[in-house]
């Protein structure tokens, strides 16, 4: 199977370039861009389903597929090598499997827009770059998947780049921009890896002898940075939020799926070195805490569907990090793979919502589509209850697992940390039912002769069907050991890739067994079922009865609705300043640099007219100059001679 | 060494000889009884003094070229002549008359195209 | 004395042999057929000769290649040791030579349309000559047998610049040429008897002995004649200052001719260079470093202000014969074996790139000259990009190598010349080449810029290229790019020239 790994990223390359062609083609041709581009994508799940079979059973190895040599200079040896192991292997299925559901869904959600062959491409052209992220066995190679997914949201946010005045152009250069200050801080941590190990292939850096303390520290949080950027945590979360002006398939895509668990799926690959500095980690796992009660907060006071579901991503990522500061990888992937069910499925939802609202995206002006869109209220219910944490979903197992992890990784850090996500669990529960009343509740708050809600077609539902489905039982993935022992299936199968460390283990380790463990499930479930019902409740007939509420709490909601100002604080603090500089650097190019320059480039131009000069066309002159020459050669010849 | 050069300096002497004999035989022999048509050039010439920017016939180049270039080309014959039968004796004579051939072909080769293109006619 | 000659002999001079027996075929038939039937029988005709003899140059490189199979004696005969070099070096040579003179053919043939003249006899006999002329010129181990290759490729390309007799440019060029290179004929000549006053031989060293420690270098009248024989191929090579005929004879040549001038003549000359760098005296060699960087200078200055493409490659010809000498530096000046041999390949490198890139931009001249000759301006190539994608984008390519932009071959070309003076202590000479070769950036992308962004004037008419032409324009083209991306395709098969 190792030979054919190359086929899970050149499928949909193929596939893009298929559907590029059949953008050029245009009219008809364009309608057979989306089969193309889910046969590709199809491939290579079906690629990575069989690769991943191969290696079950036993998962301390890794399938290997090396290419060509792909850049040799001096002592860096690059070779174009694809590693498929239990994580990577997994992040395969994940991205594959939830892409192919989406590219399905987006056949009909892009049906009628002028560049779905475009689109396509670009779709096809991600998976190409998130599969190249993930299977990449050296980091360079990694790094060209990870430039890629950057690129392709880029694109994809953009993609209706001439609608609301140009606003998703700039949403799109907004994510760009904040993943390049990330990926600045990955490509330094690269160079310095190169500069430690003289590799920068990871299996052989994981052999490699420990790195000492500090240096590990500094490049564990220059590679967590370059993951802040690319999975949208402190500082650098403000991208995701306005990405959700792409098309929606997009969002439930790239946006809460695959893209943004790119960052993570990087700390747990380079997890062997991050157990090196426990500082890290516990940065890592304070920044992913307080983003996700951040974020947590700031959907509570939004009114747009996708705003709602974006900022419960990067809360739910920030799980995901606390969950690899506190040691617990293979929590944080099977968060990440419940969460890419239920996210997916709740973007997808959405879609189905807003498709079936003519685009109407405001939560306030919903409300009672229950009747109108049965299948994506039962499934959007679905993912709802997966996200607040309601007991036996898969979100609530994952999370569970989490909480439980930070809590028993030992400490009064620990506690604190495992408050942090309990509020969080608690503001997750509220706001997702809030946002469940509010659109799928109540009365119906638009004007019923200008709006008619209809049900979706069969393309679209269908992936909500299978997606519910997952999401309900995904969490057979990782029973925890209070219902079966050794039920864990997903922990088994990373941990021989991931690496144990636990940075507040030091006052005492485990110091909770399995009876506390069923204790804080009680907890969790307790949490998420209040919040559960505080949402309905609250909501149960539209936002009226809570608008006194945001008056009295006036400063809170203002606060909240404005996403904590941090925009503005970042425009403030960060891009005024650097404005002055660019104008200064301007200024200093222009007046200075480009005046050297051209100076230069005046002196050549009078040397050009000299030469011209001399170049009379007279073959008399010419002779003379080459006689002279050759007499002046002599004569010099001459008298060194003799 | 030198005793090598000797019978070219006799030839040397014969031909300044021969010029100085025959210039100074006409001198004294000849008589000069100068009229119209002996002072004029010949038929075929070119008057001995005109404007040295005057034009001549691009065809008398042609024709005088043409001669250096064969006169030349074929004075290479007589020293493979010469020299054939010292190759003969040696085993070589078949290799110096290949060579022979050869050039001569090369030479025919070339009066041909001049005699195609016109280069031997006069008008 | 023995003058057998064994099949080594015949397999060294098999594509001489070729060439001369196709050349006087071509006259013959030039002289005996009529028009119509010579315009079909000619043009594949001489198509057929030059790959018949880039196909005997191939198969050399392949049999003299270490690890092949090897001719039954490797050794010439007693006829031809003296005189000449049966080694992977002459086959190279051979092989850029015959290609590039075939290419020249391809790319004429959309200019002798436009002449009237599809079959033009005398034209496609000269060309044959100039590869004769050449691999004489580069397999002589003998500079006697050298000045003779000198004086046939000197000669044709005479003819061939004044081809176009009825126009006043083209004969001005012509004889300006011809007293010029006469005049660098005579300097040869002159320092070659210098040389066998010397050293009572005319014998060249072999390429073992161009390192510093080979021979010792030559002494007295020897040296003397060593300078000076160097001034006549730096002639050739249209080094500063001995380039002032450049500009004007580029400008008259026909197009074809010129890109057969300005490659063939340089690989010629630089092969010459090399093999004989060993005649170079001691107290020269400061003049070397010093005639680069000033024929860099002079090079880039001249083509800043030029409005003529033609006028403008011939600078930019100068220039490139800098960075060339750049690199003889390394050979000349060198300090050791690897020096030399680094330099050396270096200069193949540079020399084969630098032909291909020349007769791509070559060829799209060709391929737009008409009769009116204003078109081969900045002004006549406006707005190309829309009027011909294809043509633009050769020259693009072209200029973009010509400047020495990755991706394509002239990147890698300069870049070894540059690493090879380098590494042999060159660092003035090679500091001031790339320093060059950024005010070259400017002119090179001026004609980006005038294919590419701006309009296009109204009624220009671009005659049809042909097969030939536009085969060869796409295959140059490809090259730039294939060696560009992939450079070691061309620096394997220099590895085994032998030093």
């Amino acid at each position: 199977m190792s030979d054919y790994l190359f086929l899970i990223p050149s499928l949909p390359l193929l596939g893009a370039l298929l559907c590029g062609i059949l953008h050029a083609r245009g009219g008809k041709a364009r309608d057979l861009a989306g089969p193309v581009a889910n046969l590709a994508v199809l491939g290579s799940f079906l690629v990575a389903v069989l690769a991943f079979l191969e290696i079950r059973g036993h998962e301390a190895e890794a399938l290997v597929y090396e290419g060509f040599t792909w850049i040799h200079t001096g002592t860096l040896l690059l070779p174009f090598k694809l590693h498929l192991d239990a994580l990577s292997g997994f992040m395969a299925l994940i991205v594959t499997g939830v892409g192919l559901l989406i590219h399905f869904y987006s056949i009909g959600y892009m049906a009628h827009d002028e560049g779905r062959a475009k689109y396509f491409a670009y779709l096809n052209l991600f998976v190409f770059a998130m599969s190249l992220l993930i299977l990449g066995a050296n980091l360079p190679l990694l790094f060209v998947g990870w430039e890629g997914v950057g690129a392709m949201s880029y694109l994809l946010i953009g993609f209706w780049y001439d609608k609301e005045g140009g606003w998703p152009a700039v949403a799109g250069q907004k994510a760009f921009i904040a993943n390049r200050v990330g990926d600045m801080g990955f490509l330094i941590g690269m160079f310095l890896l190169f500069t430690n190990f003289g590799t920068l292939d990871v299996a052989a850096m994981k052999e490699a002898p420990a790195l000492s303390g500090g240096v590990a520290t500094l490049i564990c949080l220059l590679l967590f940075l370059g993951a802040t950027g690319k999975s949208a945590q402190i500082p650098l979360f403000v991208w995701l939020p306005d990405a959700m002006a792409g098309p929606t398939p997009v969002s439930a895509l790239i946006h809460a799926a695959t893209m943004v668990t790119a960052g993570v799926y990087m700390v747990c690959r380079m997890s062997f070195l991050f157990v090196q500095s426990p500082t890290a980690m516990a940065v890592v796992a304070v920044v992913g805490a307080v983003t996700a009660l951040l974020a947590g907060t700031i959907a509570l006071a939004q009114r747009d569907l996708k705003k709602v579901l974006a900022y419960s991503t990067v809360s739910q990522l920030g799980y995901m990090f606390l969950a690899c500061g506190v040691g617990a990888f293979s929590a944080a992937i099977f968060h990440v793979g419940t969460h890419a069910f239920f996210k997916a499925l709740l973007f997808l939802g959405a879609g189905s919502v807003i498709h079936g609202m003519h685009e109407e995206q405001d939560a306030f002006r919903m409300g009672g589509l229950r009747r109108h869109m049965p299948i994506t209220w039962i499934t959007f219910l679905v993912g709802g209850l997966c996200l607040a944490g309601f007991p036996l979903t898969s979100g609530f197992f994952s999370k569970d697992e989490i909480l439980w992890e930070t809590v028993s990784s030992g400490g009064s850090a620990a506690y604190a940390l495992w408050g942090l996500g309990a509020l969080t669990a608690l503001l997750t529960a509220f706001y997702t039912f809030r946002l469940v009343s509010l659109t799928f509740l109540g009365k119906e708050r638009f004007d019923p002769g200008e709006v008619h809600p209809h049900e979706s077609p069969w393309t679209m539902t269908l992936p909500l069907v299978i997606l519910a489905l997952l999401g309900l039982g995904g969490g057979l993935m990782g029973l925890p050991a209070v219902f079966v022992e050794d039920g864990n299936w997903i922990h088994h199968l990373l941990s021989p890739v991931l690496a144990e460390g636990r940075p507040f283990a030091s006052e005492g380790g485990h110091g909770l067994d399995h009876a506390q463990e069923g204790l804080f499930m009680v907890y969790s479930s307790i949490i998420a079922v209040v919040g559960i019902l505080a949402g309905l409740i609250l909501y149960r007939n539209g936002p009226e009865r809570m608008a006194g509420l945001a008056k009295t709490f006036r400063p809170v909601h203002v606060l909240l609705a404005g996403k904590w100002f941090v925009d503005e604080i970042y425009q403030v603090c960060i891009l005024t300043p650097l404005a002055a500089l660019s104008r200064f650097a301007g200024w200093f190019d222009l007046g200075i640099v480009d005046g050297l320059v051209n100076g230069l480039g005046r002196l050549f131009q009078g040397a050009g007219f000299l030469v011209r000069r001399v170049q009379d066309g007279h073959i008399q002159s010419y002779a003379m100059w080459m006689a002279g020459t050759t007499t002046v050669v002599l004569a010099w010849l001459v008298m060194q001679l003799w | 060494m030198l005793a090598d050069y000797v019978p070219i300096l006799i030839l040397l002497l014969v031909v300044i000889g021969f010029v100085v004999f025959n210039l100074a035989v006409s001198e004294i022999l000849g008589r000069r009884r100068a009229t119209r048509g002996k002072a004029s050039t010949y038929e075929c010439g070119i008057d001995p003094e005109t404007n040295a920017r005057g034009r001549f016939s691009v065809k008398f180049f042609l024709v005088a070229v043409l001669f250096i270039l064969f006169d030349i080309e074929s004075v290479f014959l007589i020293p493979l002549g010469v020299n054939l039968k010292a190759f003969a004796a040696a085993g070589a004579g078949t290799f110096l008359l290949v060579e022979m051939i050869l050039f001569m072909v090369v030479l025919g080769l070339g009066l041909a195209y001049i005699w195609r293109k016109g280069g031997l006619e006069w008008d | 004395m023995d003058f057998r000659l064994t099949t080594t002999d015949l397999h060294a001079l098999l594509p001489l042999v070729i060439l001369s027996a196709g050349a006087c075929l071509v006259l013959l038939i030039d002289l005996f057929l009529r028009e119509e039937a010579r315009s079909r029988v000619l043009p594949p005709l001489t198509s057929l000769i030059l790959l018949g003899a880039l196909g005997a140059g191939i198969e050399q490189y392949i049999s003299l290649s270490p690890g092949s199979f090897r001719f039954p004696s490797e050794r010439l005969g007693p006829l031809l040791t003296p005189i000449w070099r049966h080694q992977v070096f002459t086959a190279v040579g051979a092989i850029l030579l015959c290609g590039i003179a075939l290419a020249v053919h391809w790319i004429s043939t959309s200019w002798l349309r436009e002449e009237d003249r599809p079959a033009y006899g005398e034209y496609q006999c000269l060309l044959l000559l100039f590869p004769i002329g050449t691999i004489l010129l580069i397999g002589a181990r003998n500079l006697m047998l050298a000045f003779v290759g000198l004086e046939i490729f000197s000669v044709a390309l005479y003819v061939l610049t004044a081809m176009r007799r009825t126009r006043s440019r083209a004969v001005e060029a012509g004889l300006k040429y011809f007293l010029l290179g006469a005049f660098a004929a005579a300097i040869f000549l002159y320092g070659s008897a210098l040389i066998y006053a010397g050293k009572g031989t005319l014998d060249l060293p072999d390429l073992g002995a161009i390192s510093r420690e080979g021979l010792p270098a030559p002494v007295g009248l020897a040296a003397l004649g060593g300078g000076i024989l160097f001034l006549a191929l730096f002639f050739k090579a249209s080094v500063a200052p001995f380039h002032m005929w450049t500009p004007d004879v580029y400008q008259g040549a026909p197009t074809p001719i010129t890109a057969l001038m300005s490659t063939g003549t340089k690989t010629a000359a630089f092969f010459l260079l090399i093999t004989a760098a060993r005649l170079f005296p001691h107290e020269i060699l400061p003049l070397i470093p010093i005639l680069a960087i000033v024929s860099i200078l002079v090079g880039n200055a001249g083509a800043l202000r030029q409005t003529d493409l033609k006028r403008l490659l011939a600078y930019s010809g100068v220039a490139h014969a800098g960075y060339l000498l750049v690199a003889y530096c390394a050979i000349a000046l060198g300090q050791g074996h690897q020096d030399a041999h680094t330099a050396i390949r270096a200069i193949l490198y540079y020399l084969a790139v630098y032909g291909i890139t020349n007769l791509a931009a070559f060829g799209v001249l060709a391929w737009l000259e008409r009769r009116e000759e204003s078109v081969l301006t900045f002004e006549g190539i406006r707005g190309l990009g829309r009027r011909n994608p294809f043509c633009a984008a050769v020259l693009a390519l072209a200029a973009l190598s010509l400047a020495g932009i990755p991706p394509t071959a002239g990147f890698w070309a300069k870049y070894q010349v540059f690493a090879a003076a380098l590494s042999a202590g060159q660092t003035t000479a090679a500091v001031v080449g790339i320093l060059g070769s950024v005010v070259g950036l400017y002119y090179y992308l001026r004609i980006l810029v005038a294919l590419y962004f701006e309009p296009a004037p109204e009624e220009a008419r671009i005659p049809a290229a042909g097969f030939a032409g536009a085969l060869t324009l796409g295959l140059s083209g490809a090259a730039i790019l294939l060696f560009g991306i992939f450079p070691s395709l061309l620096v394997d098969p220099l590895i085994h020239i032998r030093l």
